[in-house]
């Protein structure tokens, strides 16, 4: 019997889904309906075989990168597994996901329950299980050599590129005069480092990218981003 | 919060913020702008005037050069009138490729500064040349120019102009303050008649300068604030009527279905695979309803378009063999094209289906003429010769054209493919997956 976490904001889904796997599967299922839920899930179980994680939670800060990164973090050794609509709204994460995490699998919400089922015991007893036909349209052919973790590390180089990314963070419409403003930053020194940036965010897929994208790249990817943010900045 | 994000709160600027702003402003919108290019109508307005303004100080100081009584003899003042055309047409040519192209060369921010300090200094000093004495109040259009460029530079930057502070700030700056102890000095201890006649009218024409700036950058800065507010309400009227239309969808059609499967459930009337198939069904709506509101952006993503499709052939229990990868599936159509586009993978999913295939293949390529989707399956044969008149599949090829949907038999069944014509006007061609 292997132990699983699953990690949805719909509760009465992702309760009837832990249900049906408990009982088609015999596997013992963990809930977590919030990411602030999933620290205090992994707490209570002993060992984790395989996370199955939601990306969307609208009503939340952050998405299921951050709980498949925290997940990762903690138990590096657990299965990750996606479950998702698998849509539009989601694409970018899961693209972000597929390709800078060891995900084993991704499971469309709209699939039969049984098709569900088969993928989810195929990672329990293989390790890994085909990516969902309905979502595998989102997802490139190979995941790239160069989007790693530690490839983030390149994107804060020193002090300043971290107060750089930490003023876009928290930026609602970013310009140059709200990130100078925010950081404490010159104008210039604000674009001489977004221009520095610029060769390490190819690997990210962001060609010359906007202000607003660079704050829209650090928003979904803060998990992997924000340990070296800390670093640089000393805390 | 630190003692200088105090003051900048309060409105205050240091010297070198002062500084700074200055530098940002010498060296120009293009430096900062790296958005799209803004096709606005307040940028276009801006451009186009910054444009005007210096082919007219170009074509004022030509007039005033030819139509001038006394002429200099120094051969540097006598290249004054050829230096002052040349910076004015460059910057006057420059700023309406801006207009037309939206890009500028990627020149580095310190030689950007550098190179239009330069030309502003060489400028300056030409118009002056060219138009001496009280002359020189006809290089007005200068400072349209510059309030023209400050608007361009400060929206680009996010800042907010506040032009109305432009002339106090100027008469207090150091260089308008030294100027006139210059001047007042040189009235002083020279004969004040030729300093009255050659300063006084040059320090003038730059009050001039700044006062037409400011005026200047406070109009367009009012047409694009306005400009800004009429397209916030053109969103908020379009985000409304849209509201407005998912409300009557979830009411009339959403809602109806639901009960209608509430109502069957309630009176047993129906089995419980029935209900799983009408809920998928309506899932399936709600995905279509979902890929119209994406067409209705005017651009769709490939992917998006064969997505519903291939969860509908999930959902009838068929084994989907081989589905195109993001890289193959990336490119962004029009909406035109997506919705012939999607027709045709709607028409040859549901051919299938209806066939009784149990394994299906979808496949998607485009040339340089063509977005063609194939899809294959395992239900049997079918020769185009024999598409049934009227029925779906005859329908699009007649839509395609008869050489556009191509019909292979393979081992165990059948491989439709359908070419949706790309054409000039609604190709947007191919994108970077991301």
């Amino acid at each position: 019997m292997a132990q699983l976490l699953l990690v949805d904001d719909a509760s009465a889904l992702a309760e009837l889904f832990a249900l049906a796997i408990e009982s088609k599967l015999g596997h013992s299922v963990a809930v977590a309906v919030a990411l602030a839920d999933v620290g205090d899930a992994l707490k209570k179980i002993d060992h984790l075989d395989l996370a199955i994680v939601d990306l969307s939670f609208p009503q939340e800060q952050g998405t299921g990168l951050d709980a498949l990164a925290e997940i990762h973090l903690a138990v590096p050794s657990a299965k990750l597994a996606i479950i998702t609509q698998g849509d539009l709204w989601v694409a970018q994460v899961l693209r972000d996901a597929w390709e800078l995490l060891p995900i084993a699998t991704v499971i469309s919400k709209s699939a039969p329950l049984a098709y569900q089922l088969g993928a989810i015991e195929s990672v329990v007893t293989t390790g890994s299980a085909p990516v969902d036909p309905a979502v595998q349209t989102l997802l490139p052919a190979r995941r790239s050599p160069y989007r790693t973790l530690s490839s983030f590390a390149s994107l804060v180089h020193h002090g300043g590129h971290a107060k750089l990314w930490t003023a876009l963070l928290s930026s609602n419409d970013p310009s140059y005069k709200e990130i100078a403003d925010i950081s404490g930053l010159k104008l210039n020194t604000v674009k001489n480092y977004r221009a520095q940036l610029l060769p390490d965010l190819v690997a990210h897929g962001l060609e010359d990218p906007t202000l607003r994208e660079m704050r829209d790249f650090a928003i979904r990817c803060r998990p992997f981003l924000a340990p070296y943010l800390d670093v640089r900045d000393g805390k | 919060m630190s003692y200088r994000r105090d003051w900048h709160a309060m409105g205050g600027t240091t010297a070198s913020q002062s500084a700074e702003r200055s530098l940002a402003l010498i060296a120009g919108r293009e430096a900062w702008s790296d958005e799209s290019p803004t096709r606005s109508a307040a940028t276009k307005v801006a451009g186009v005037l910054e444009a005007a303004a210096f082919f007219t100080a170009a074509t004022l100081g030509w007039t005033y050069h030819l139509t001038a009584h006394s002429r200099p003899s120094s051969s540097v003042i006598v290249l004054a009138p050829v230096a002052f055309s040349i910076i004015c047409l460059l910057f006057s040519v420059r700023q309406l490729l801006l207009v037309l192209i939206g890009r500028d060369l990627p020149f580095p921010y310190g030689a950007r500064v550098t190179v239009r300090s330069v030309l502003a200094l060489a400028l300056i000093t030409s118009a002056f040349a060219v138009m001496p004495g009280w002359a020189s109040l006809n290089s007005w259009p200068i400072g349209v120019a510059l309030g023209a460029d400050a608007s361009l530079t400060s929206w680009a930057l996010g800042w907010h102009l506040r032009p109305s502070r432009w002339w106090p700030a100027f008469l207090v700056s150091p260089y308008h303050l030294g100027a006139v102890g210059g001047l007042l000095g040189a009235a002083t201890f020279q004969q004040s008649g030729s300093v009255w006649s050659t300063a006084f009218p040059v320090l003038v024409a730059l009050h001039l300068w700044v006062i037409i700036a400011s005026v200047v950058a406070w109009g367009l800065n009012r047409l694009n604030d306005n400009e800004k507010a009429d397209r916030e309400r053109a969103y908020s009227s379009a985000a409304s009527i849209e509201h407005q239309k998912n409300a009557h969808w979830l009411h009339d059609d959403l809602c109806a279905q639901l009960r209608l499967v509430s109502i069957q459930v309630q009176s047993r009337s129906i089995e419980l695979e029935d209900v799983a198939q009408l809920l998928d069904d309506l899932d399936h709506q709600i995905r279509l309803r979902q890929l119209d509101a994406i067409f209705a952006t005017d651009t769709v993503r490939v992917a998006e378009i064969i997505q519903p499709w291939l969860r509908r052939a999930q959902n009838n229990g068929v084994l989907i063999d081989r589905v195109p990868s993001l890289d193959e599936v990336s490119m962004i159509v029009s909406t035109e094209v997506g919705r012939e586009f999607s027709h045709a993978v709607s028409v040859l999913t549901s051919n299938a289906l209806n066939a009784g295939a149990t394994r299906i293949s979808f496949d998607v390529a485009q040339t340089e003429h063509h977005l063609s989707i194939a899809v294959s399956d395992d239900a049997g044969g079918l020769k185009t010769s024999e598409l049934p008149v009227g029925r779906a599949l005859w329908s699009l090829q007649q839509d395609l054209g008869q050489d556009q949907l191509v019909v292979t038999p393979t081992p165990n069944g059948t491989r439709v493919q359908a070419n949706v014509a790309l054409t000039e006007r609604n190709h947007r061609g191919a994108v970077v997956a991301r």
